[in-house]
């Protein structure tokens, strides 16, 4: 059976009431969105409050899961909404107290994610693409291939391949504009 | 831009096999080196480390958010019966009261401005009839729209 059929046959036991059912659907899910979570919010302790919040939604949406996606797939493309609602709420919050908002505090080195440089960086410039970019990239990494991504997001092969390619583009070229060197260090451009 | 870049993108667009010619373009390229790193995005899942509750925390989260979801649907489904045998009380303990003081005798000339003052008062024993009626009605509603399991215990 493949994994987004099982999922959404636990998910639809959850919703008639079996609490067991829902505990291993989440359970299962968990791993996958946590990662996520963490590498979009930056750091453990703000990812893992992310992951937590997609959780708590997604159960609350529980009835909109149609099984297109694995469960964990589809909690990734709320995570990745639930991130830039926070962020739009952060800068409107930043905005109205009319403040430059203050620069992130230097991570603590035992909670970053312990990702190779590269990873860490570009998960840091993913977060400044529009939500939908986001969700492209999201989806591809979550769901492992094109066709899948496509399912999860709903859309067809075609149309999720161009979204997705758009986003690399748009990837490639705030690397290109903030870390050129960085590139090169890492071994890129040699 | 050249030719190899946009070979590059279109493979990258793809995702297919590159030539060892174009992954040497890419190596010499910045344009193509940073596409490459994009198109190299991965996220790892995280093994939970011994010790690390959070798993098991948000799945005790879903079997609580399932049991209040449960806990939900059985309160509104209590409060329906119940609010139509209410609504059974009302309507046919008024209907009754009305009819059966209709049906008596009232004052030789009554007022028509206001009616309800003008019947007499009913019988004790109309009032234990109005009574039992509704009460047959209310246990009916809710006999007919499901009880909940224990209600039906407890009752």
């Amino acid at each position: 059976m493949r994994d987004a059929e099982r999922d959404f046959r636990l998910a639809a036991r959850a919703l008639e009431g079996d609490a067991e059912a829902a505990a291993a659907l989440v359970e299962g899910a968990v791993p996958v969105v946590r990662g996520l979570a963490r590498r979009l919010a930056g750091n453990e302790e703000e990812g893992d409050a992310l992951a937590q919040a997609t959780v708590v939604r997604g159960l609350e949406r529980l009835g909109k899961y149609r099984g297109e996606a694995t469960f964990a797939t589809w909690l990734c493309g709320i995570a990745v909404h639930l991130q830039a609602e926070l962020r739009r709420r952060a800068a409107r919050e930043a905005r109205a107290q009319a403040q430059i908002p203050a620069p992130p505090c230097p991570p603590d080195p035992a909670k970053v994610v312990s990702d190779t440089e590269t990873t860490r960086l570009l998960w840091s410039f993913v977060s400044r693409l529009s939500p939908a970019q986001q969700e492209a990239l999201t989806a591809r990494v979550v769901a492992g291939s094109v066709a899948e991504g496509a399912v999860s997001l709903g859309l067809t092969t075609h149309v999720f391949r161009s979204r997705l390619h758009r986003a690399r583009l748009a990837l490639r070229d705030l690397l290109l504009t903030h870390c050129p060197e960085l590139l090169k260090e890492l071994g890129y451009g040699r | 831009m050249d030719a190899r870049c946009r070979e590059y993108e279109q493979a990258v667009e793809m995702e297919a096999q590159m030539s060892e010619e174009l992954r040497r373009h890419a190596e010499s390229c910045p344009r193509c080196c940073a596409l490459s790193a994009a198109a190299s995005l991965t996220s790892a899942p995280v093994v939970p480390a011994a010790g690390d509750p959070f798993v098991q925390a948000m799945g005790a989260l879903a079997r609580q958010t399932v049991a209040q979801r449960m806990a939900r649907g059985e309160r509104a489904r209590r409060l329906l019966p119940l609010l139509i045998g209410l609504l059974g009380w009302s309507v046919g303990g008024g209907s009754f009261v009305l009819v059966a003081r209709a049906s008596l005798p009232g004052p030789p000339q009554p007022d028509y401005t206001s009616a309800l003052p003008s019947l007499p008062a009913p019988a004790p024993a109309q009032v234990v009839a109005v009574l039992v009626i509704c009460t047959v009605w209310t246990l009916l509603m809710v006999r007919r729209l499901g009880r909940p399991s224990e209600m039906r215990t407890t009752a």
